[in-house]
């Protein structure tokens, strides 16, 4: 065993002076496998299609309860759950799915506020924020408290209701968690002291914002999977390219320097490929 | 120019290129679609560069040009894996 997985690691006469983890048949079945387990891990082939549901730490109580905290923190009221809100939510979020976007406004341009009217709350301030691809309540909250816009919805003084929903379904041919959190106000009377409204029109948008946060990982088996197996073929690669330059061995192949610099680009591109996004 | 002014240039437009690629794929964000097709661009880039560069230093051989590829289809692979959605958990 020892020697297999030196062998496996370090270049030595028995695999050629090149790390058997590097020879050209392993990398194949590594390449292979990926492909082909994207494919049948999918929902598209997987019986087991419902997993996204299942693997997801987000429920609608816990965003309430983590959104409450941060207000509660920063001295303010909480908020309460309004089932008109949730309605609300509930049809924005079918409705990015439905038309596959993912923006405030949809294509043909319905705003945030049709669907909290249509739910029937008249409200005189009115906020939304959204988010995607978050496996776990915290990580949403907080992802929200990272971005100066929606930190200033999560904890506006001029908000006294929120609802949630949590929805899966395909957004850009991606499997995805879908977040709409919107928040109201049935008072022109914002609910806490030393407010200022000021230059701010009731009955319209608060604080609706289009940027985009700093990306953050997901927190999968997946993510972590191909994190290990590229740093692991990083730690190969060095070794192998230590070692030979020790024995000064000479042989035809590629720089392996080229690879680890290449490999840490993918790196850094697979946290972008697997992150979470607020809106 | 000495070898080691001809290496430092060739890193030196790697590394340039590499970072090029990554920060404009992350601009493209959350269009994944695109992310993804862009990392296959940059992908097929480094395949290239890193054959150019044997062939003008005269040690390219056949095992060198497919090293490289395995690498990047590697590199794609990988991001693909991800962006379907790995394993699911």
């Amino acid at each position: 065993m020892r020697d297999f997985l030196y062998c496996l690691i370090f270049p030595n006469a028995s695999n050629n002076h090149r790390a058997k983890f590097l020879h050209f048949r392993v990398l194949s079945v590594v390449i292979a496998f990926l492909i082909v387990g994207s494919f049948f891990f999918s929902s598209d082939f997987n019986p087991f299609a419902s997993r996204l549901k299942a693997i997801a730490d987000i429920s609608t109580q816990e965003l309430l309860m983590f959104t409450n905290e941060k207000r509660a923190e920063n001295g303010l009221p909480v908020l309460v759950r309004d089932e008109q809100l949730e309605e609300a939510a509930n049809m924005k979020a079918d409705d990015m799915f439905a038309k596959n976007y993912w923006a405030h406004n949809s294509p043909d341009g319905t705003t945030p506020w049709v669907f909290i009217k249509a739910a029937g709350y008249e409200y005189i301030y009115a906020g939304e924020n959204l988010a995607r691809g978050f496996s776990d309540s915290k990580d949403v909250v907080n992802a929200w408290m990272a971005s100066p816009e929606h930190k200033k919805n999560l904890l506006s003084e001029n908000f006294r209701d929120v609802g949630f929903a949590v929805k899966t379904g395909r957004l850009n041919g991606e499997d995805t968690f879908l977040v709409v959190q919107e928040f109201g106000n049935k008072t022109a009377v914002p609910v806490a002291v030393n407010t200022d409204v000021e230059g701010r029109e009731e009955g319209k948008v608060l604080a609706l914002n289009l940027d985009q946060v700093t990306p953050r990982p997901a927190n999968s088996m997946s993510f972590n999977f191909i994190i290990i197996l590229i740093l692991g073929l990083i730690a190969v690669f060095f070794a192998d390219m230590l070692v030979i330059r020790r024995k000064n061995i000479m042989r035809f192949v590629g720089h392996n320097a080229d690879h680890i610099i290449f490999l840490m680009a993918i790196l850094i591109l697979i946290s972008v490929l697997s992150s979470g996004y607020v809106l | 120019m000495t070898k080691k002014d001809y290496h430092f240039g060739y890193y030196f437009f790697l590394i340039t290129i590499l970072v090029v690629g990554v920060l404009l794929i992350i601009r493209l964000s959350p269009e994944k679609n695109l992310q993804m097709l862009s990392l296959v661009g940059l992908s097929i880039i480094y395949a290239l560069v890193g054959i150019i560069h044997h062939l003008l230093n005269h040690d390219l051989v056949g095992k060198i040009v497919v090293e490289y590829i395995l690498v990047a289809l590697l590199g794609i692979a990988a991001a693909f894996f991800i962006f379907r959605g790995g394993f699911g958990i």
